[in-house]
């Protein structure tokens, strides 16, 4: 899955307009609830394959930060 | 060569009468949780919740009941109950010799409780295989029951949104086959995430006390006490993405199967969404996957053996056809077979 991908899905999750959806978009408090991380779990899994902790998930202040666990969880 | 092994023989089951629907939950929480949302995250339209003072045995008796008038066996014929629940009526003594006296069973019955959950059924249904094919006892009843609705609180959307109470009981005897009917099994257990699905309080470790029953405001607008049940969805989640494909892989190995060579998959009815993805992520057919929790919801260990009922009622399944069980949940605790319809 590319990146743009990726943030065009996650748009769909957080049910946000995919063009404000970015690397630099804040996850600020409530925005990923618990029925969204379980779903951006979902879809890194799905495209990915890494599975990530909910803890360190639900821990990202920005989207960024998401795709750095994901390429952290990719090289382990 | 045609010999007697051990088979799933029948099975019946009992929900109890009290439904409660998305409306109601809807109706309950306001706007952010409409019914319609509710049903197509977690594929349930109705869960049902035993009455005050219904208990899991009162559930399993119905259910064993049935099965009896339906002519699978005598209660006199049955010479071990196995009851899986972790809604038992007391503390002890353990609620399977409650039902060997009001099942009217003899007296030379074995009757044991196996406290788990999701993946119960397996584990007892490889206990009961073991004890027929060992020619320690010819007809063993596995009952799973529970009644979770009591341990959840009505204003925790996480989980009175999934579990439901059920009870069924499945005959497990010898029959005269070629092959074996109920095939090898797979067993995992991972205690360190105990935490994520648990009871925190009503066991030695923290009693009861007036703090265990407080009320508190948790995670997503929430409420729950000690005493209620906690599931932390995401890591529940995360453990089954890592538990059931191995799981999978490892039943067909043992088996000497393929995914093509399955004729129809009955994974623990946990959640749509879970499901779903556990689907996908195995390339497993929407028309050889279960997917039956619209009338009933999550019922723990019941929901393989009351799925395994409706496949075989409604003609999914038929005889000859070979089925993966997967049960995963609480504990953390997982178990895979592939058994053969008979």
């Amino acid at each position: 899955m590319t990146t743009s991908e990726f943030l065009a899905e996650l748009a769909t999750v957080l049910q946000k307009d995919p063009m404000e959806v970015t690397e630099s978009y804040s996850l600020k408090e409530g925005v990923l609830d618990s029925m969204a991380v379980l779903e951006v779990i979902a879809l890194i899994d799905r495209g990915y394959g890494v599975t990530l902790p909910a803890d360190k998930l639900s821990g990202c202040r920005s989207v960024g930060e998401i795709l750095s666990l994901i390429k952290m969880g990719k090289g382990s | 060569m045609s010999q007697k092994r051990p088979a799933i023989r029948a099975i019946a089951s009992h929900l109890p009468e009290i439904a409660v629907t998305n409306d109601q939950l809807a109706g309950e929480w306001g706007s952010e949780w409409p019914a319609a949302k509710i049903l197509a995250k977690t594929g349930i339209a109705v869960r049902y919740q035993a009455a005050d003072g219904e208990c899991a045995s009162d559930l399993a008796v119905k259910a064993a009941l049935k099965l009896i008038e339906n002519g699978a066996c005598t209660a006199g014929e049955i010479d071990f109950l196995l009851l899986c629940t972790q809604t038992p009526d007391y503390i002890l003594p353990p609620t399977a010799c409650l039902l060997q006296d009001r099942l009217g069973l003899k007296t030379s019955c074995g009757a044991l409780d196996i406290n788990l959950g999701c993946s119960g059924f397996l584990y007892g249904l490889a206990m009961a295989k073991s004890l027929v094919a060992s020619s320690t006892c010819r007809n063993v009843l596995l009952i799973t029951a529970d009644t979770y609705t009591k341990l959840v609180n009505r204003r925790d959307r996480s989980v009175r949104t999934l579990f439901g109470d059920g009870a069924a009981a499945t005959l497990i005897s010898a029959v005269d086959v070629d092959c074996e009917p109920i095939g090898p099994f797979v067993f995992g257990t991972d205690g360190k995430g105990a935490r994520h699905l648990m009871v925190p309080a009503g066991g030695m470790r923290t009693p009861i006390t007036p703090e265990a029953v407080v009320e508190k405001d948790v995670e997503g607008g929430n409420r729950r006490s000690a005493s209620n049940l906690f599931m932390n969805g995401a890591e529940i989640f995360n453990f089954t993405l890592r538990a059931v494909p191995e799981a999978v892989r490892e039943i067909l190995a043992k088996s000497g199967m393929t995914m093509q060579d399955v004729d129809y998959f009955v994974f623990h009815q946990a959640s749509k969404f879970m499901l779903d993805h556990l689907r996908a992520k195995l390339g497993i057919p929407e028309n050889k996957f279960c997917l039956d929790l619209e009338n009933g919801g999550n019922t723990v260990s019941t929901t393989i053996p009351l799925a395994l009922e409706r496949a075989k009622a409604s003609g999914r399944v038929k005889v000859g056809d070979r089925v993966m069980l997967v049960g995963f949940g609480v504990g953390l605790s997982w178990a895979a077979t592939i058994i053969t319809i008979t």
